[in-house]
């Protein structure tokens, strides 16, 4: 077998460098992201790094208005539920939009977004913005 | 995504189930100063007693719970809590699978009897995760736990890429506003055959004696508080938004509690009950269902498609009398019956609205309450629907009794979005 990684680690690290890191397969031509070693398309284990473009279409969203307390510090509530355009589905936060804009947001679904990278206390972490 | 999931080397059938009060161990009168270990034994002794059997007849168990550590401070917890039923010695399995907890517990005794490894087996949990007690000390000694305890992150996501600030609400609601999408229907619609489903729950948890929290119907609850209507009081402050569509009243109510059923052979099961109930099928899916989102949640359809394979069912719609599903929110009342096919897609939310699912109507769902309002012992509820279920099957549940037993059920449970359970059951008496 390959050589296991420390693939949680590898990830956090490129996102304290600002890249978004998945994994490609190369069988199938399958992206994971977040990386794991095994598709779980074609369950190949000959998956390489991939930089992902961070684009995604957010398909839907839903609200907290009670964060848990290791993320209160943060005070971003919206939670954007997105099909990149590589193929995976990830949520994470949705900046940069006022609180209580439902209807409007809802209205205009699907929104075209972006990931960046949210620098943390010890850690970073990819977060959505609307881009159009 | 095919599976190998097609049929019993053995039928197996439900002989015996039980469950405790639903309640607080710091608070409950019934259950005060108890813990993991007597819930445990409390359900279990009702089971045996209900399949007329003792512990020497059972070969094997499994006891699940949520978060051993988290709220027990117990690890390989199955081991100790044998032998608080008699079962020294016996083989056992320590499982966590979240809310569907009690649901796996049963598929791996179902498969064991089924299998032909043992003969008589019993699935089981117990939580008493409203309070925890300090490392080092007897667990006898406990601490109300702060609300932010069923919210942690990695009770609904991997801790390796969790999600900043997920939780419960969060991901359910996300169901809610894709059902609103895919079926354009708005959130006002959607919140009132919430309010709705809420109502209905209620009222099943006052006519169920073990729902210790319940005391009153929406209906009086908003009276004694003043309000003229029970809309004005699902109006009121007195049920603040928690999420875009969600708000208070259509959230799950945490409590401690246990839950057991035994199973056997088909073919043995007369030998100690005239009600035993028959497993057709069984279907289960894992996944980090959350980053799976949309309507129906996918890891849902898996676990019914592949029961309902293994069951011979075809048309859900018409050939299901009574649905239990895993109902932390009020929306699984539409999205989870609509993805087992118990209602039309689409069509759920207006026949919540309706009533349909109430006792009486023609497609109940949750009569015992369900987690929304009877309680949610985290491992536990599976033990209280299938208790429930083959109550009604036998015309036993008094004022939640369905006017007609039901002759095929179906009993489905979802752990924090990692798994998700459907179990059909058939009346064979």
């Amino acid at each position: 077998m390959k050589p296991m990684e420390a693939y949680v680690k590898k990830w956090y690290e490129a996102l304290d460098n600002g890249k978004l890191m998945g994994m490609k397969c190369n069988r199938c031509g399958a992206y994971e992201f977040p990386p794991v070693p095994v598709c779980n398309n074609c369950s190949s284990t000959d998956l390489e790094w991939a930089e992902m473009s961070g684009f995604g279409e957010m398909v839907s969203f839903d609200f907290s208005f009670q964060l848990t307390p290791n993320f209160a510090p943060y005070q971003s509530t919206y939670h954007a539920m997105v099909k990149l355009d590589e193929g995976p589905t990830m949520i994470s936060w949705l900046v940069g939009v006022e609180p209580g804009k439902f209807d409007e947001l809802f209205e205009k679904l699907p929104l075209k977004v972006k990931m960046e990278v949210q620098k943390r206390e010890k850690y970073s972490y990819p977060v959505f913005r609307i881009v159009e | 995504m095919s599976i190998n999931n097609g049929h019993f080397s053995r039928s197996v059938s439900i002989i015996g189930c039980g469950y405790t009060p639903l309640g607080d161990v710091l608070k409950t009168p019934e259950m005060l100063g108890m813990t993991e270990r007597e819930l445990f034994a409390w359900a279990a002794i009702e089971a045996m007693e209900d399949a007329n059997i003792e512990a020497k007849d059972i070969d094997a168990f499994y006891f699940g719970q949520v978060g051993p550590n988290l709220f027990a401070n117990q690890c390989a917890s199955s081991g100790g809590i044998g032998e608080w039923i008699g079962m020294r010695g016996k083989p056992s399995i320590s499982h966590d699978e979240a809310c569907s907890t009690f649901n796996m517990g049963l598929q791996l005794a179902v498969q064991a009897v089924a299998s032909g490894v043992y003969d008589v087996v019993l699935a089981g949990t117990s939580n008493a995760a409203q309070s925890h007690f300090p490392l080092g000390y007897p667990p006898h000694l406990r601490e109300k736990n702060p609300d932010f305890m069923f919210e942690l992150e990695s009770l609904v996501d991997d801790a390796a890429y969790c999600l900043p600030g997920n939780n419960m609400f969060s991901i359910l609601d996300g169901g809610a506003v894709s059902y609103a999408q895919t079926y354009n229907v708005s959130f006002e619609d959607l919140r009132k055959a919430m309010n709705q489903a809420a109502i209905i729950a209620r009222w099943n948890a006052v006519h169920n004696p073990k729902a210790t929290y319940s005391k009153q119907t929406y209906e009086e609850e908003a009276k004694s508080k003043g309000f003229a209507t029970v809309e004005d009081y699902f109006n009121s402050p007195f049920n603040p938004p928690i999420a875009v569509v969600q708000h208070l009243f259509h959230s799950t109510l945490i409590c401690d509690g246990g839950g057991a059923v035994i199973v056997c052979p088909t073919d043995k099961a007369k030998d100690y009950t005239k009600y035993p109930v028959e497993i057709i099928g069984m279907g289960e899916s894992s996944m980090i269902g959350n980053h799976v989102f949309g309507t129906p949640f996918e890891i849902d359809r898996l676990a019914f498609e592949r029961a309902y394979r293994m069951a011979n069912i075809h048309d859900p719609y018409t050939e299901i009398d009574y649905m239990s599903i895993h109902d932390c929110s009020a929306q699984h009342y539409f999205t989870t019956t609509e993805a087992g096919g118990y209602f039309k897609p689409g069509e759920g939310w207006k026949a919540v609205l309706e009533g349909r699912i109430a006792h009486d109507g023609d497609k109940p769902v949750n009569t015992s309450g369900g987690r929304l309002s009877a309680g949610h012992t985290l491992s536990g509820p599976g033990g209280v629907e299938f208790t429930e279920a083959v109550g009604q099957m036998r015309g036993i549940n008094g004022d939640r009794q369905m006017p007609r037993p039901p002759k095929v059920c179906v009993v489905q449970g979802y752990g924090g979005g990692w798994n998700s359970n459907v179990v059909v059951l058939k009346r064979s008496f």
